[in-house]
């Protein structure tokens, strides 16, 4: 640009801008001036909230577990125009809403600095109040009508703690108002997913006249706005809500957790926990009250017995103990030890549970009988440092990759002997953990995992409960081919043979399982195995036995022996999956 | 003695009595805790500054440049460390608790002086116009930067219109000038996706898609619109903005100030500001031809390129021409830091004006 002619183009350039500036006020004052005074003078730009749904919770056939149902709300924002004792007079006596829920509610709006904020009155209207407001809403410019979302549960108890609940979003709920569409995920699948299955809200603007009603101009083109809200995306599980219903029934009295998954693609199929909670409580406000009982209550409802509750594993550790001492060399299949009812070691008398004894047994026997003898013996010769190993090869004392909390229970491992035995592991205190008491505990998923082994010839289940994970392939631990067929062979005749203590889940003779009862310790011995002190039962089990598909793991807390707690309703599980999975129609007994 | 022109300082006096009429007549607070008696303690700063400025001597002007310019980028590192936060962006160093300043403000003056030096330096022999791109946009570049992690988008912006006006105007090159372009472009994407927060890309989303706006920047602009719309011709009358007092309008008294105005006074209002701002961009780049000088020529230049892209950005941002950024109007909109920098150019415009004769005759 030659030197003379930069300031005449400056000036140009600065010219022709200004100009646009000029044309563009011209249009809005002048031309369009009259217009735009109409809306200053009689409209309001109103903001119409648009919630959107939170995704669903599918099970593995697209039941629905949580679902988003579309309720309407009457909502409170502050206006200048409306006179407070007519809205008063119009929600307490034509509304019939209490008199200090609607006083709490003004009050609130009249303190808060946030002229936009919502306050909500009532939610999910009943259709008759709809009317009425419907009939009255265009007389006041406070009052709004918001479709908003509740979050339903329809099996209601069944499996709600992995599904999980909802809280408020108190830093939302603090600008905007509190809606439900908005609530956060507060525990379980809710809460780890809760960015998938949380939806985005959208806004429009309305414009309004002073009486309430949308008008539409030419000069403000909102009415052209669209309303942009996001839906949540749902959220597809592995789990069968229907078996889990029926779990979950056939507990009957019971309290406890079980456990089902497929062998081959570690998918879980049922979770229950009992006692469990309605989570329909938790997607609205909530008593006090309600929360306290479900906090401190005595059964503790909200404790996910599945992951947290780790308890001694009783006999059906004995299928690690029996794996490990034949893999270690201690014991061979033709070992045989004798029971005469207990056990004398040093001076101490460890008793088997069967009084009279079993008498000769060798390690299928045992397995069967669930002879404590023959596995103290079995344990003292295998030694602590090598079982620590092989439990901890099945996976007990750690988390299971789930994402959920969990308590993965201890082992005696050298780590907790140094730090809570002084280093001191005595023998008995062997005899004890080879059957599955003293310091040894573990969680349900746990012993499913050790079933699953197993049942799967070596092969360590990779669970999961959602569909979206990438398929990882089993680790496989080394288990000699003859161990597995031993073990397996006592299995299978818990259940199925005479003096098997699994008899009681006996059906088609596919099902392999074990039994085992965890003590409850109590102080007095009097209330030993009585009331609140009855022992845990415990049965975990695979099915069927010729071609492995499923493992099912039941803990019937104070079921005092897991054969006759459990056994019944690992019978209805296998049972639902042969009529749902296999197509066979049930065609034993 | 020199005195200032005139004529260039009374149009900046009438732009800051209508400011401060403007904000006494939205207010409905008490006069003494109301924007518009800060504004008038402002005010009267910016007169000492008038009285300052015509006392100096242009010669000494240019000796200040490489100081003054780097006192601003200092000042743009320490608000960093401890500026206060205001929404979301460390721009604010508090004075007192009672005042506080905005260095990127002070920055957009010292950029201009900085290239003036060095263009005018280079400017007798060095015909390379690589060096003058180089050296312009590396003197813009550090405190693009430094405004880009407090982060001030609307700032930043501003700094980037002046000095590439700057620059482009005063070592024009085709070749240069479209590679630039082209830079910009490419560059945009990554400050886009990493430069910039969520606020302020939905400021610039909510205006190239206004349905598409969940925290209603987009309504601020309907409610400019309505403003100034409904002062049709002669305005409602000082006093009576109803988009404003109704708190319709946020931001009323800084970046919407010229819109409850436009309400208040109507086109006629309006045109009324925009004459005076042009009066000043204009009636300084008539003088531009005349100035030998090539230091005072790019000052002069640059200081009303400074006044421009206020005037023009703003009254976009309020008229829905431009997505709304943050940009005050200078020495209309309320703030402290606009208007001591806007004194400090008018003043210096004012006095290159009317000196201009005696540099071309002695030199500097």
């Amino acid at each position: 640009m030659a030197k003379s002619e930069r300031p005449n183009l400056s000036i140009l350039i600065v010219s022709a801008l200004l100009i646009v500036i000029i044309v563009r006020l011209f249009f809005i004052q002048i031309i369009n001036g009259e217009e735009y005074e109409q809306i200053s003078r009689n409209n309001f730009l109103k903001e119409v909230l648009v919630p959107s749904p939170r995704g669903s919770i599918l099970d593995r056939f697209g039941k629905e577990i949580a679902v988003s149902k579309p309720v309407l709300n009457l909502y409170y924002k502050t206006s200048s125009i409306d006179d407070l004792s007519e809205i008063k007079k119009f929600l307490v006596f034509d509304l019939g809403i209490r008199k200090e829920i609607v006083k709490k509610v003004l009050n609130k709006a009249a303190i808060s600095s946030n002229k936009n904020k919502r306050f909500l009155i009532k939610e999910n209207l009943k259709l008759d109040i709809i009317y009425k407001i419907e009939s009255r809403s265009n007389s006041f410019q406070s009052l709004e009508l918001v479709v908003d979302y509740l979050r339903v549960y329809p099996f209601n108890e069944v499996g709600s703690h992995k599904f999980g609940y909802l809280k408020s979003n108190d830093k939302r709920d603090f600008v905007y108002g509190s809606f439900l569409s908005t609530r956060l995920g507060a525990s379980g699948l809710e809460k780890v997913y809760d960015s998938k299955l949380q939806g985005e809200n959208g806004s429009r603007y309305l414009l309004i006249d002073s009486r309430g009603r949308e008008v539409f101009s030419k000069v403000v083109s909102i009415d052209k706005r669209k309303i942009k809200n996001i839906p949540g995306q749902d959220l597809s599980l592995t789990i069968d809500i229907e078996m889990e219903k029926l779990i979950y029934d056939s507990f009957g009295d019971f309290n406890g957790a079980a456990i089902v998954h497929d062998i081959e693609s570690g998918e879980i199929l049922a979770l229950v926990s009992k006692p469990s909670f309605d989570p329909n409580l938790f997607s609205k406000s909530m008593s006090t009250k309600i929360w306290k009982n479900l906090r401190s209550g005595s059964e503790k409802p909200l404790l996910n017995r599945a992951f947290l509750s780790s308890n001694p594993p009783g006999s059906i550790i004995k299928i690690v103990t029996a794996v490990a001492a034949l893999e270690e060399g201690a014991i061979e299949e033709e070992t045989e030890y004798y029971c005469p009812g207990y056990y004398q070691l040093g001076e101490r008398k460890f008793r088997c549970w069967k009084k009279s004894g079993h008498g000769k047994v060798n390690v299928v026997r045992a397995l069967i009988s669930s002879c404590d003898v023959f596995f103290y013996r079995a344990g003292l010769s295998l030694g602590v440092e090598a079982y620590s190993r092989w439990l901890e090869n099945f996976g007990f004392g750690k988390r299971v990759a789930l994402p959920f909390p969990q308590r993965p229970g201890v082992i005696p491992d050298k780590n907790f002997i140094d730090k809570y035995l002084k280093g001191k592991f005595y023998r008995g205190d062997m005899a004890n953990v080879a059957i599955g008491q003293g310091y040894l505990t573990i969680n349900p998923l746990q012993a499913s995992i050790m079933t699953s082994i197993i049942a799967s010839n070596g092969s360590y289940p990779n669970l999961r409960i959602t569909n979206d994970g990438e398929n990882i392939k089993n680790e496989n631990l080394s288990i000699s081919e003859k161990t597995l067929m031993l073990v397996q062979k006592g299995l299978l005749g818990v259940v199925n043979e005479n003096g098997g203590t699994g008899f009681d889940a006996f059906d088609d003779g596919q099902l392999a399982g074990k039994t085992g009862t965890a003590q409850v310790i109590s102080k007095s011995s009097r209330k030993y195995n009585s009331g609140k002190f009855k022992n845990h039962g415990w049965y975990t089990s695979y099915y069927p036995f010729a071609s492995p598909k499923i493992v099912v793991t039941v803990f019937v807390e104070n079921g005092v022996s897991g054969g006759r707690s459990a056994g019944p309703i690992i019978k209805k599980v296998v049972k639902y999956y042969k009529n749902n999975y296999l197509n066979l129609k049930g065609e034993s007994n | 003695m020199a005195r200032p022109d005139a004529k260039i300082l009374m149009a900046g006096f009438l732009i800051m009595i209508l400011s401060f009429l403007n904000l006494l007549f939205i207010s409905d607070e008490a006069f003494f805790s109301s924007y518009a008696f800060k504004q008038l303690l402002w005010m009267i700063v910016a007169a000492v500054i008038f009285f300052v400025v015509s006392k100096l001597r242009l010669q000494t002007i240019k000796k200040v440049s490489v100081p003054f310019y780097l006192l601003s980028i200092f000042m743009l590192v320490f608000v960093l460390i401890v500026g206060e936060e205001i929404s979301g962006a460390k721009s604010w160093i508090s004075i007192g608790g009672f005042m506080s300043f905005q260095p990127s403000e002070l920055v957009k003056i010292s950029l201009i002086f900085i290239i003036a030096k060095f263009y005018s330096d280079l400017g007798a022999y060095s015909k390379s116009y690589l060096i003058k791109y180089v050296l312009g946009l590396a003197f813009f570049a550090l405190p693009f930067v430094l405004i880009m992690l407090q982060p001030d988008l609307g700032s930043a912006l501003m700094l980037l219109g002046i000095s590439l006006s700057v620059i482009i105007s005063f070592s024009y090159n085709k070749t240069i000038f479209l590679s630039i372009l082209l830079i910009i472009v490419a560059l945009s994407v990554p400050v886009w996706n990493y430069g910039l927060k969520d606020y302020q890309k939905e400021r610039i989303t909510s205006f190239i898609y206004p349905e598409n706006d969940p925290s209603g920047y987009g309504y601020n602009v309907i409610q400019s619109k309505v403003a100034i719309g409904s002062g049709k011709f002669f305005g409602k009358g000082l006093g009576n903005s109803s988009q404003g007092k109704l708190k319709f309008l946020p931001e009323k008294h800084t970046d919407f100030a010229f819109s409850v105005w436009a309400e208040q006074t109507g086109f006629l209002g309006s045109m009324i500001i925009i004459g005076l701002y042009s009066f000043i961009v204009i009636y300084s780049l008539l003088f531009l031809n005349k100035i030998r000088d090539s230091f005072l020529q790019v000052l002069l230049f640059g200081l009303s390129s400074y006044f421009f892209f206020h005037l023009l950005i703003n009254i976009s941002m309020t008229i829905g021409l431009f997505p709304v950024v943050g940009i005050p109007l200078l020495m209309f909109s309320y703030g402290g830091s606009s208007l001591i920098c806007g004194a400090v150019s008018l003043s210096l415009m004012a006095l290159i004006i009317s000196e201009y004769r005696d540099v071309n005759r002695l030199g500097l």
